[in-house]
C-alpha cells in the first residue's frame, strides 16, 4: 500500500517523526518497505551553485554559467535570468528532465554555447504560482541532490506491506491505530456517528438486501453546482497514493477510502431508473457496462447494484459507466456499503476488474462506523460541489454483521506459549491498546476484539499473538529447548556423505532445473512424464531422468574447449503409474574426456573413461556409504544407452553405469568425445539407523594363493565364474578376483581366456599344500560341469 | 722374499688395479667372485697352496694371505660405497621433475554452492536435536494449503502462482506441507528439519526461478514456547552467520503460525550502518516462523491444549545468496563453470 505520509499526519495527531514510524513499525505486522517522495517532474531536477556567470559572447541578454552540482562534478548552463548571480544556488533541470508544466529540457546549444540544462522558477517547479525569476535556494542547501528531497517539495510515500488478514491496517486510519496502540502519536477519532434515518417515501427505496451485503446506506445529495475537476492539492495525494484523480466528486471518495479504508461509490441520481436501488445478485447473462468502458456477462454469484431496470454497478469492485458521476450530474446517490469479502474477490478476479475497492472488500471492511463516514462524505462533497444533503437510507439486512464475540483468554496460556513472565496487569493494558473490551474472570477472561478487528480476532490464540506484538517480541528470551539427542544422531546424512565422495572423486555438482521440455527424457525412458497444468515456456514436466541435462551441460562444455567434463546432480525424478506419481531420490554423473589430470603423460587417450571406471566409482561410493557393501553388476539393454556396455546392480536397476549409444551422441553432437560415461544411483536421503557390524574373528594363518588360468565360451561372465566358485570352496575361500578377460589371437575362436587370483585358508592353522590342491580340484571341476570352463594349460 | 711371497703380492696389486676398473656398482660381484669368491677365490686358491710350503714359512704366509683378503675386503666395501655415491647422483640428477607441473590425478571436484548450504544447514540443525524428514514434490491441495490453515480463496492458491496438474495435485510450493505428512505419521514429541525443492510459477528473473529450495524446521511438545523458537534461531544465526549475530523478530503473518514473525539478522555486510544490499535499513531478512496455529495441529489430530510447537521455514538459495554475495539468482541454475569451482 502507498500511503502518502499528509494523510498519515490527518489521522495521526502529536509530534513524530518518519524514522520513528519506521522504527515503530518494526514492532508491528506492517511493514515498512520503503519511503519514497513523489514529485513527479522533479526527478532531474538538481540542486547547484553558481561558480560564474559571464556574458555571452553572441548575445546581449544571456550569461554563460558554471555550475557545481557537488558529487555529480559541473555543469555549463546558459541561462536568461536576471535575478541570480555567481554563489547562488538553484534547481538546474537536467538534460532528460520533463518539468512538472510539461516543459522538456534538452541539452543543445544556445547562440553557440553549450547549455546542459536550465535554472527553474518556483512556478516551473510547479511550487506555487507567485514568485518571479529562478527559484535561489537558501545558503545552507546541499549540492547535488534532487530538488524534491532537499526542498521537502512533492508527497512522501510510505510503501507498506499489509499482511493478508489485516483489512483494518488498508487506510491511513488503519495505520494511525497501529501506531498509536504501539505508543507513537495519537489517533484522530473517526467523524462523530450521526444516525442516517431512513426516509420513507423518500427519493431513493433500498429493497431487502441479499446475503454477502454486511451493511449499506446511502444518501442523497441534491442540486449540486456543476461538479468541479480535482483539486490540484487533492491531485497530488492521490497520484502518491497511486490514485487517478477524476473530479472532485469522485476524488472525495477515494480520499475517504484512503483515509477510512471504506470504499464508497457515488451514483449519478438521475440514473437511477424507477428511483429505487436494491443490492441483487445478477441474472445469468446479464450485461454491465464498467467505468473502465468494458462490457462485463454477469453471473449469478456476483452481486451487482440495481435500479428497476438493470444493473448499476458491480458491488464492491467497480462501478458502471452509465450511472457514474459527470460534469452533467446535478443530484448523486453515495453510497456506503460492506460486502462479503469472498463474493467481491470472486468477482473482481472473474471479470478481471481488481481495483482499489474490491481489494478492501475482500481483506474485510470495518463497516460498523459507517454512518458517520457517510455523512462526513456528504459533507465534503457538498464543500467542494455545492447542493444540499437529501434523504438518507439504510437497509434492512439479512443477516446480522460478522461474529464480534467474546473470547475466553486465559493470560497463564499466553504465558505459556510465550515463555514469557508477563503478568496479568500488563496483558490486560496490551489487550486494551488494541481496543479490546475485557471482562474479567477466572480461569478465563472475556475479551470482545474492537470492531475492526472482528474479522482476525476470534480465537483465544489470535489474542496472544495480539498480546505478544504489543508487548514486543524483544522482550521474549531466547531459550534452547531441552530435549534427548535423536536416535539417529550418529547416523550420517546420506546426501551430504554422498555430495562429499562425489567431489572427492573430482566431480563437480551442478543444480538444474526439474521442470523440463516434454520430450526431453524420451531418449532414456518410456516412462509416461508428470505434465503440469499450464506449462510456462522450457518448464513443462517433471524430469523422469537426471541424465539429459548432464548431458546439455557437458556439450556446452565441449563447445567452449573442455577436454574433459566431470558432473553430478543430487535431485529428484518423477513419472506417472497406473497408481499415481512415483518420485525418486537420485545420484546422476556425467564422465568424459580424461580420468585424471596431466595431458602431458604419454597417452591420455588410455586415460579415457569408459563403463568400467563408472562401476568403479558406484562400487567405492556403495562402499563407503555402506561398508563392504558390493555390487554385482549384469548387463542390460537400455534406452539410449550402448548395447554391451551397459551395467546394471541391484533391484529394478538400482545402480546403473553405461556408455552413451553412440548414435544419442551422434544426435546430441557430442561426437568429440568418443565414449560418455553416465552412471546413476537411487539415493535413500533419509538416514536409517543401521546396526552396528558385529566383530567376526579374522584368520591370522596365512593364506595360500593360486592363479587359475581358464578357458571359457565367450558368454561365460566373470559374475558366474565367481558364483560357481564361491559356491563350491565357500569355507575355504578368502579372496577371490577375476583379474584378467581376453579374447583374440592365440585363444580358440568363441572361447575366451579368464584369469582368477583365489585365496585359500582355513581358520586356526595354515592349509597343507594337498588340501589346496584338493581344493583347486573340486573347484575345476565344478567349473567344468557348470559352466565348462577348462584349465588353459 | 718366497716365491709365494712374491705371488701374493702381485695377486694383490693386480686385484686392487682390476678393482679400480670396475665402474658400475653391478660390476662389483664378478670382481668378487674372482678375488674374494670362498670357492675359487684367487684368494682361497692362494691359501690353498700353505699345505705346499716349507713349514717355517707357512705361519707367515698365512698371515700375509688374511691380511691381503681384509685389504682387499676393505677396498671393496669402500669401492662399492663409491659407486653407489656416483650412481645414486647420477641417478637423482637424470630424474629431477619440474614438480609444479600438474599432479597425476583427478582434483577434487566442487559442491554446488547450494548443496554445500544446504549440508551446513542439515549440519547445523541435526547438531541442535533434529532429524530429517521428506515430502513429494507432488502434493495435494490438502497438505500443501488446507491443513496448513490456507483459506480456500487464498491468493497462494491460485493457479497463477502455483503449478497445478491435469487431476487437481500440485507441486508443492512450501517444504510446510511436509510438516503435516510427519505430524500425521508421527506423535510428539516432534523435531525435525525437511531440505527440499518447491515451485511456483515466478517468471526468471535476477531475484526468482519457478523452483527453488526451502528448510522447513518443526518442533512439537509440550511445553515449547516462543522463546525456544528464539533460542533455536539464535543458534542458527550463529552458526551461519557467526557468533554474537544479531537477530530481531519481527510481526508478521503467514496462515499456519500464530504468533507469526520475519526474522532478521543485523546486516552482516555494513553491521547495521545501511548498504545497498540491505537497502539501507541495517537488517537483512532471513527466514519467516511462528508458533504452530492450533488448526494446524488440529488438522492432524494433535491435542493443542496439551502440545505446542513452533514452525520456520527459510530459503537455502537466499542464504547462500547472502552468505556468498550472489547478485543474481539465475547463477545458480546457470552452472557455469567458472561460478561453480568458486566454492
Amino acid at each position: 500500500m502507498r500511503l502518502p505520509l499528509t494523510l498519515l499526519r490527518r489521522r495521526l495527531s502529536g509530534t513524530w517523526t518518519l524514522e520513528e514510524v519506521g522504527s515503530v513499525l518494526a514492532r508491528s505486522p506492517l511493514e515498512l518497505e520503503g519511503v519514497e517522495r513523489h514529485a513527479p517532474g522533479m526527478e532531474r531536477v538538481v540542486t547547484g551553485r553558481i561558480l560564474e556567470a559571464l556574458a555571452h559572447s553572441d548575445a546581449d541578454r544571456l550569461r554563460v554559467c558554471q555550475v557545481d552540482m557537488g558529487a555529480m562534478g559541473a555543469v555549463q548552463i546558459v541561462t536568461a535570468a536576471t535575478n541570480v548571480q555567481a554563489g547562488d544556488i538553484v534547481p538546474v533541470a537536467l538534460d532528460g528532465a520533463v518539468l512538472p508544466t510539461g516543459k522538456a529540457i534538452l541539452s543543445s546549444k544556445m547562440r553557440g554555447v553549450l547549455s546542459q540544462g536550465m535554472f527553474c522558477s518556483v512556478e516551473e517547479l510547479g511550487v506555487s504560482l507567485a514568485a518571479e525569476g529562478v527559484w535561489v535556494l537558501p545558503e545552507e542547501t546541499s549540492l547535488g541532490f534532487g530538488v524534491a528531497e532537499a526542498m521537502d517539495l512533492g508527497e512522501v510515500v510510505l510503501l507498506l506491506a499489509v499482511p493478508a488478514h489485516r483489512g483494518d491496517l488498508l487506510s491511513a486510519h488503519g495505520v494511525a491505530r497501529e501506531l498509536a496502540s504501539l505508543g507513537l502519536g495519537e489517533l484522530v477519532p473517526l467523524p462523530a456517528s450521526d444516525k442516517v434515518t431512513s426516509t420513507s417515501g423518500a427519493a431513493v427505496e433500498l429493497g431487502v438486501m441479499p446475503e454477502g451485503v454486511e451493511a449499506y446506506s446511502a444518501q442523497l445529495i441534491e442540486e449540486l453546482d456543476v461538479v468541479p475537476p480535482s483539486d490540484p492539492e487533492v491531485a497530488r495525494v492521490l497520484l502518491a497514493a497511486g490514485l487517478r484523480p477524476v473530479d472532485a466528486v469522485v476524488d472525495v471518495t477515494n480520499m475517504m477510502m484512503l483515509e477510512f479504508g471504506q470504499p464508497m461509490h457515488a451514483f449519478d441520481a438521475s440514473k437511477v431508473r424507477g428511483g429505487r436501488v436494491r443490492v441483487r445478485e445478477a441474472q445469468a447473462g446479464e450485461e454491465l457496462r464498467l467505468l473502465d468502458g468494458r462490457d462485463v456477462r454477469l453471473r449469478p454469484i456476483d452481486l451487482v447494484i440495481a435500479d428497476d431496470v438493470g444493473a448499476l454497478a458491480l458491488a464492491g469492485v467497480m462501478g458502471g459507466a452509465e450511472s457514474s458521476v459527470g460534469p452533467s450530474t446535478r443530484s448523486l446517490l453515495i453510497e456506503v456499503a460492506v460486502f462479503d469479502p469472498a463474493r467481491v474477490r470472486a468477482t473482481a478476479i472473474a471479470h478481471q476488474a481488481v481495483s482499489e475497492s474490491s481489494q478492501r472488500f475482500a481483506r474485510g471492511v470495518d463497516g460498523l462506523a459507517i454512518s458517520g463516514l457517510l455523512a462526513e462524505a456528504v459533507r465534503r462533497i457538498i464543500l467542494v460541489a455545492g447542493g444540499r444533503a437529501g434523504a438518507a437510507v439504510t437497509a434492512e439486512l439479512s443477516a446480522p454483521p460478522a461474529r464480534c464475540e467474546a473470547i475466553g483468554y486465559r493470560p497463564e496460556r499466553t504465558r505459556r506459549l510465550l515463555g514469557v513472565s508477563l503478568d496479568d496487569k500488563e496483558q490486560l493494558r496490551a489487550l486494551a491498546r488494541m481496543g479490546a473490551q475485557i471482562e474479567d474472570g477466572a480461569p478465563a477472561w472475556r475479551v470482545t476484539p474492537p470492531s475492526w478487528r472482528r474479522r482476525d480476532v476470534w480465537r483465544e490464540v489470535d489474542l496472544v499473538e495480539e498480546v505478544a506484538f504489543q508487548n514486543g517480541l524483544d522482550a521474549v528470551p531466547a531459550l534452547l529447548p531441552a530435549a534427548e539427542l535423536p536416535v539417529d544422531v550418529i547416523q550420517p546424512d546420506v546426501q551430504s556423505l554422498v555430495r562429499r565422495w562425489a567431489t572427492a572423486q573430482g566431480l563437480d555438482e551442478v543444480m538444474l532445473p526439474s521442470l523440463v521440455p516434454a520430450g526431453r527424457d524420451d531418449i532414456f525412458t518410456a516412462r509416461t512424464p508428470v505434465d503440469v497444468a499450464e506449462p510456462m515456456g522450457e518448464f513443462q514436466v517433471l524430469r523422469r531422468s537426471l541424465w539429459p541435462g548432464l548431458l546439455e551441460l557437458a556439450l556446452k562444455r565441449r563447445r567452449e574447449g573442455a577436454d574433459r567434463c566431470g558432473l553430478f546432480e543430487l535431485g529428484r525424478v518423477a513419472w506417472r503409474q497406473a497408481d499415481g506419481v512415483r518420485e525418486e531420490s537420485r545420484f546422476a554423473a556425467l564422465l568424459a574426456g580424461s580420468m585424471v589430470d596431466g595431458p602431458w603423460l604419454r597417452g591420455p587417450e588410455s586415460l579415457a573413461p569408459d563403463v568400467r571406471w563408472g562401476q568403479g566409482l558406484l562400487n567405492s561410493l556403495v562402499a563407503s556409504l555402506v561398508p563392504g557393501a558390493l555390487l554385482e553388476w549384469r548387463s542390460e539393454p537400455l534406452d539410449g544407452l550402448q548395447p554391451g556396455r551397459t551395467a546394471v546392480a541391484g533391484d529394478s536397476a538400482e545402480f546403473v553405469a553405461a556408455e552413451v549409444h553412440p548414435d544419442v551422441l551422434d544426435a546430441m553432437g557430442l561426437g568429440g568425445w568418443s565414449r560418455v560415461v553416465l552412471l546413476e544411483a537411487r539415493v535413500e536421503s533419509n538416514p536409517r539407523r543401521r546396526p552396528a557390524v558385529g566383530f567376526k574373528v579374522f584368520d591370522r594363518h596365512p593364506a595360500a594363493r593360486r592363479d587359475l588360468s581358464l578357458l571359457v565360451d565367450e558368454g561365460v561372465t566373470a559374475a558366474e565364474l565367481g558364483r560357481v566358485i564361491r559356491e563350491t570352496a565357500s569355507d575355504r575361500l578368502r579372496e577371490m578376483r577375476v583379474f584378467d578377460r581376453y579374447s583374440g589371437p592365440g585363444v580358440p575362436e568363441g572361447k575366451a581366456s579368464v584369469a582368477v587370483a583365489l585365496a585359500f585358508g582355513a581358520s586356526e592353522r595354515t592349509l597343507k599344500e594337498v588340501e589346496v590342491e584338493a581344493i583347486e580340484g573340486e573347484l575345476l571341476k565344478a567349473l567344468e560341469e557348470k559352466l565348462g570352463a577348462r584349465r588353459r594349460s | 722374499m718366497t716365491t709365494a711371497q712374491e705371488a701374493l703380492g702381485s695377486l694383490e696389486h693386480e686385484a686392487l688395479l682390476a678393482l679400480d676398473g670396475v665402474e658400475v656398482s653391478v660390476g662389483l660381484e664378478a670382481w668378487q667372485t674372482e678375488f674374494l669368491g670362498r670357492e675359487r677365490g684367487r684368494v682361497t686358491q692362494a691359501l690353498k697352496a700353505i699345505p705346499s710350503l716349507l713349514p717355517e714359512e707357512r705361519k707367515p704366509y698365512g698371515a700375509a694371505v688374511n691380511r691381503i683378503k681384509v685389504k682387499l675386503e676393505e677396498a671393496l666395501e669402500l669401492r662399492r660405497f663409491q659407486l653407489r655415491a656416483r650412481e645414486t647422483a647420477a641417478r637423482i640428477a637424470s630424474e629431477a621433475l619440474d614438480v609444479s607441473m600438474p599432479p597425476v590425478g583427478r582434483p577434487a571436484g566442487h559442491a554446488h554452492v547450494l548443496g554445500k548450504v544446504r549440508d551446513d544447514l542439515v549440519a547445523l540443525f541435526r547438531g541442535l536435536g533434529y532429524t530429517l524428514a521428506e515430502g513429494p514434490e507432488v502434493e495435494d491441495a490438502w497438505h500443501n494449503f488446507s491443513a496448513l490453515n490456507t483459506p480456500e480463496d487464498h491468493p497462494a492458491r491460485d493457479p497463477r502462482d502455483t503449478f497445478y496438474l491435469p487431476d487437481g495435485l500440485l507441486l508443492r510450493t512450501q517444504t510446510s506441507s511436509v510438516q503435516i505428512r510427519h505430524m500425521k505419521a508421527h506423535r510428539p514429541p516432534i523435531r525435525i528439519i525437511a531440505p527440499g525443492r518447491v515451485y511456483r510459477r515466478d517468471a526468471v528473473t535476477p531475484r526468482h526461478f519457478p523452483m527453488f529450495h526451502q528448510l522447513e524446521g518443526l518442533h512439537v511438545d509440550e511445553g515449547i514456547s516462543f522463546a525456544h523458537l528464539k533460542g533455536v534461531l539464535q543458534a542458527f544465526a550463529d552458526g551461519v552467520f557467526g557468533p554474537g549475530t544479531v537477530m530481531r523478530l519481527r510481526p508478521s503473518f503467514f496462515p499456519f503460525t500464530e504468533p507469526s514473525a520475519e526474522m532478521d539478522v543485523r546486516c552482516v555486510f555494513c553491521g547495521g550502518e545501511g548498504c545497498r544490499i540491505c537497502s539501507q535499513t541495517g537488517w537483512l531478512e532471513i527466514l519467516g516462523c511462528g508458533m504452530v496455529d492450533p488448526a494446524v495441529l488440529e488438522s492432524v489430530h494433535i491435542d493443542a491444549e496439551r502440545y505446542s510447537g513452533f514452525a520456520f521455514g527459510l530459503g537455502i538459495e537466499r542464504i547462500a545468496m547472502l552468505r556468498h554475495r550472489i547478485p543474481d539468482i539465475r547463477l545458480l541454475w546457470e552452472n557455469d563453470p567458472r561460478f561453480l569451482s568458486q566454492f
